[in-house]
């Protein structure tokens, strides 16, 4: 009797336990609302602009604007969220001065499914090219580019070199203010950079890119100088490219997390930030560019899966969507949609390993490594078309990089030569060469394997044999940590000046050069890469043909073998007006946006 | 009872010492680091800024040493934070364990709804069209694997009926068929298998019972078929169905990782598997630790359910 009762008690104890049970098995509950930051004295009154002539001096010549080629019919097909519902969940820590849309509201609200979680927002610290992507709407830096990638004012509204060319004098926006209403000053930018530069927080930013900076100084409450080591031509290129380049208000670590909050100056606040889930941005109603946003909102759904955006896109349920080359021929005519691939900064490559095998110390192996490369059955095969011939210095990245008409001719297949090089250096028909082992990754980049392929069955041409190894993306960027990759395989994303895609690749100085990389003229490469670095009284169009003269030499005989530029292919909802795609990869753009 | 539940947790102890030294040992074996990860080999800075880094995450001291120090703070109820984003690991395994819970629950009650009373018509109606057919559809439930299902529930839903869910989860409390119709998929998918190895183990343990002498007498005594199946058969042959859905809620756990990502739902699973893709040693350790906790306290509840379904076993 006791045991029967309480097998009864037991059952029906664990029903009735079960029901909070499920009530409470639902989709993750909103986000425990932390301390919001609190509000800091008030700002000082702007002092007098510093008797510098201000400038903003773009460095970038104009291009025409990345030009998107569409696909699909044109019948806009209203989008299921398209009135926006805003998520149940609290805000976290950064302030949201104004409402969220409500569900049902009618708020105008960009869904885009976004291909990367930003995981955190501290861009001094993460190398991440999806903090930068999860950030830019909210955070900016001094500078910016424009859709030309020409570089202009930003949060400060102008700038000069210093005639030594060892310091930068900015003069913020008057107009510039924090989320929290407070204006943007000197402390600001001196705190951020001090904080970056810190040994503390260990940026490897402040390692490459910044490494010339010295710190900064306040001359003003509006007006900042930033001190240098050695001259920086390339520092506005490099604070627009937003890479440990954001803008902090003063003590931000101490206000809010900053990796998971924040507060900014850009034109869409954050409202929102559950890592693998969502981002969620509200319209900031004091930006100083008015009519800026012209959107209420951005909802950013986490959706690391292709087959997931693209069912999303077919679907309708969201605006944006960055796919594959290979899934656009997936979503060729899906109705209420533009297929958009413009160009941007995606140079696919393979290292080489001088450092394992000396014979890839021969200039003459390297070029005909990279005679023996078919880049035209790459680009058609792994790309689907969607890309072109690059050099180190992507094609289409304003006119720094080399025309297409050179490229074609420099980057030509040409298998006899190839052949030729290789028995000049002491291997006939690739006897005697060693088996090199090509290195490469699916995840999340499926071209890289395909242009292993290819380059496997192209070297055979030439008598070298290799083997393909995949390996899963950690454990390859781990063996590139180790300097173990033979023949890698990567890409190279935006950077902000062309000096960051030669110099790294072809300085004897460089991790190139350390592993054992020489040009057969290295001390003429040298003597100009270090030009193009360090070299203030440069033009910009002497900028421009000292860049174009290296890429030629480094194509000559290359530290690494370049194949393509990849295209930005992104599926864009026919309710979205006045989007315009961007060669950093990112979407500064959706802040000009508006929903028909 | 209650000496068979403490004894149950103390055995818990060792079990789960063993699976932090497991895992604490095994993430280490996996190439690369978190500065591997958030330094990649491009940006160039040297060995001894790596060093450096190596310093400031601790993963520079002896792994004995590290195990200690993370044991210590286990012991204090703290799993650490993640390297990443300094969140706590508690706090976000508290906010996606919901989601998870929710996911693996509904796969298996559809699972148990669907397959119970197909592995009993299965049974009894041994060799028929009907067996047959769910004998092929079992076969094919455990062939398919998940991530293709899920893959296929995408395509089919988007290219077919224009549909997939709204982008912003709704709380099952808040709205409840909303909610259900956004993890529709996500359930079906996993509840696939599950389905078919109940309904296996279901009829099997049927065609047992119903071989058994007491169900003749029971026949003999003139009872309805219904009461013979519920009351005699059924009851008799639910100890290994109820033990196989008690290690398929535990194992679901783990297994929502793959569909948890397809379906870009930020559950346990999607935390793991973003653990182990960035080398977040903490995530994964914690996380991997927590779903060791679940698995334990599911297999004891069903341990002590048997005597619920059993009046013949006692504890204690």
């Amino acid at each position: 009797m006791a045991l029967s009762l309480s097998r009864r008690r037991f059952v029906l104890g664990g029903l009735t336990s079960a029901l909070p049970i499920l009530a409470a098995c639902s989709s993750a509950p909103p986000p425990t609302a932390t301390s919001a930051p609190k509000p800091t004295a008030a700002p000082a009154a702007p002092t007098q602009v510093p008797a510098a002539a201000p400038t903003t001096a773009p460095t970038a010549a104009p291009t025409t604007a990345p030009a998107a080629t569409a696909a699909g019919a044109a019948a806009t097909k209203p989008a299921a969220a398209a009135t926006g519902a805003a998520p149940a969940a609290a805000a976290t820590g950064a302030p949201a001065a104004a409402a969220a849309p409500a569900p049902g509201s009618g708020a105008k609200i960009i869904n885009v499914a976004m291909d990367a979680d930003p995981v955190s927002f501290d861009c001094h610290v993460q190398t991440n090219f999806s903090s930068a992507q999860g950030s830019e709407h909210f955070y900016e830096s001094l500078t910016a580019f424009d859709d030309k990638l020409n570089v202009v004012p930003s949060i400060a509204a102008s700038w000069e070199q210093a005639k030594d060319g060892l310091s930068y004098t900015f003069q913020l926006d008057p107009k510039a203010k924090w989320h929290d209403g407070k204006d943007v000053t000197a402390d600001d930018v001196k705190w951020t950079t001090d904080r970056l530069l810190s040994p503390e927080i260990k940026s490897s930013w402040a390692q490459n890119w910044y490494s010339s900076v010295k710190g900064a100084t306040v001359v003003d409450q509006k007006t900042v100088r930033i001190d240098l080591k050695a001259p920086w031509p390339i520092g506005p290129g490099v604070y627009a490219s937003l890479r440990g380049a954001t803008m902090y208000p003063k003590d931000a670590d101490k206000r809010f997390n900053i990796k998971t909050e924040a507060i900014g100056t850009g034109p869409f606040k954050l409202k929102e930030f559950v890592p693998a889930d969502r981002v969620v941005y509200e319209k900031n109603p004091n930006y100083r560019q008015p009519d800026i946003p012209k959107v209420d909102g951005i909802f950013g759904k986490i959706m690391l899966d292709e087959d997931q955006r693209i069912a999303a896109v077919r679907s309708g349920t969201v605006d944006f969507a960055q796919i594959s080359p290979d899934g656009a021929q997936k979503l060729a005519g899906v109705k209420g949609y533009q297929i958009l691939a413009g160009p941007r900064a995606w140079v696919a490559n393979c290292s080489l390993p001088y450092h394992i095998y000396p014979q890839f110390k021969d200039s003459r192996v390297r070029k005909a490594f990279s005679l023996a490369i078919d880049r035209q059955e790459m680009i058609k095969k792994s790309l689907f078309g969607a890309g072109t011939l690059s050099g180190n210095v992507p094609t289409s990245f304003s006119d720094w990089a080399l025309p297409d008409a050179e490229l074609q001719q420099i980057l030509k297949r040409d298998v006899e030569q190839a052949k030729e090089l290789m028995a000049k250096a002491g291997f006939p028909n690739g006897k005697g060469f060693p088996k090199v082992t090509m290195h490469t990754s699916a995840q999340p980049y499926p071209d890289f394997i395909s242009n292993s392929l290819i380059m496997q069955q192209n070297l055979k041409d030439i008598g070298v044999e290799t083997e393909i190894k995949q390996m899963e993306w950690g454990a390859f960027v781990a063996l590139g940590s180790e300097n173990k990759t033979e023949l890698g395989f990567t890409a190279s994303t935006f950077f902000p000046d062309p000096d960051l895609y030669l110099w790294p690749q072809g300085h004897s100085k460089s991790a190139n050069g350390t592993k054992g990389y020489r040009h057969y003229d290295q001390e003429t490469l040298d003597k100009l890469l270090d030009q193009l670095r360090s070299d203030a009284s440069l033009s910009r169009e002497q900028r421009r043909d000292l860049a174009r003269k290296i890429d030629r030499m480094l194509l000559d005989d290359p530290p690494l073998l370049v194949f393509y530029n990849g295209a930005f292919v992104e599926a864009v909802s026919d309710r979205i007006k006045g989007y315009v795609q961007s060669f950093t990869g990112r979407r500064p753009g959706l802040k000009n946006v508006s929903i028909a | 009872m209650a000496k068979y539940f403490a004894k149950r947790l103390l055995l818990a102890v060792p079990t789960l010492f063993g699976v932090t030294l497991l895992v604490f040992t095994m993430v280490r074996l996996i190439p690369g680091d978190i500065v591997d990860m958030l330094v990649p080999a491009d940006i160039y800075v040297g060995p001894e800024y790596r060093a450096q880094m190596r310093a400031m995450y601790g993963l520079d001291q002896p792994i004995y040493v590290q195990y200690v120090r993370w044991i210590s703070q286990v012991a204090q109820g703290n799993l650490g934070s993640s390297l990443r984003n300094n969140e706590p690991i508690a706090k976000t395994l508290i906010t996606r364990l919901p989601l998870t819970m929710e996911l693996a629950f509904f796969s298996v009650v559809l699972s148990a709804l669907v397959a119970i009373p197909l592995g009993i018509v299965s049974a009894v109606k041994r060799n028929s069209v009907v067996d047959f057919v769910a004998r092929v559809l079992a076969m094919f439930g455990l062939s398919v694997p998940s991530f293709w299902l899920a893959s296929m529930l995408l395509l089919v839903t988007s290219v077919v009926l224009h549909w997939q869910p709204d982008l912003r989860l709704v709380p099952l409390w808040q709205d409840p068929l909303t909610n259900l119709s956004q993890l529709a998929m996500p359930i079906v998918a996993l509840s696939l298998a599950l389905m078919a190895i109940v309904m296996r183990m279901t009829r099997s343990a049927m065609l047992e019972v119903l071989r058994q002498d007491y169900m003749q007498t029971a026949r003999a005594k003139g009872l309805l078929p219904r009461v013979i199946m519920v009351r005699h058969a059924l009851r008799n042959a639910f100890i290994p169905v109820l033990t196989v859905l008690g290690i398929q809620i535990g194992g679901l756990l783990g297994g929502t990782v793959v569909i948890e990502q397809i379906f870009g739902l930020p559950g346990v699973g999607r935390t793991l598997l973003e653990g182990v893709t960035a080398r977040d040693y903490p995530v994964i350790q914690g996380t991997v630790l927590f779903i060791a906790v679940v698995f334990v306290v599911v297999n004891l509840v069903v341990d002590l359910l048997y005597a619920a379904v059993d009046p013949r076993i006692k504890y204690g």
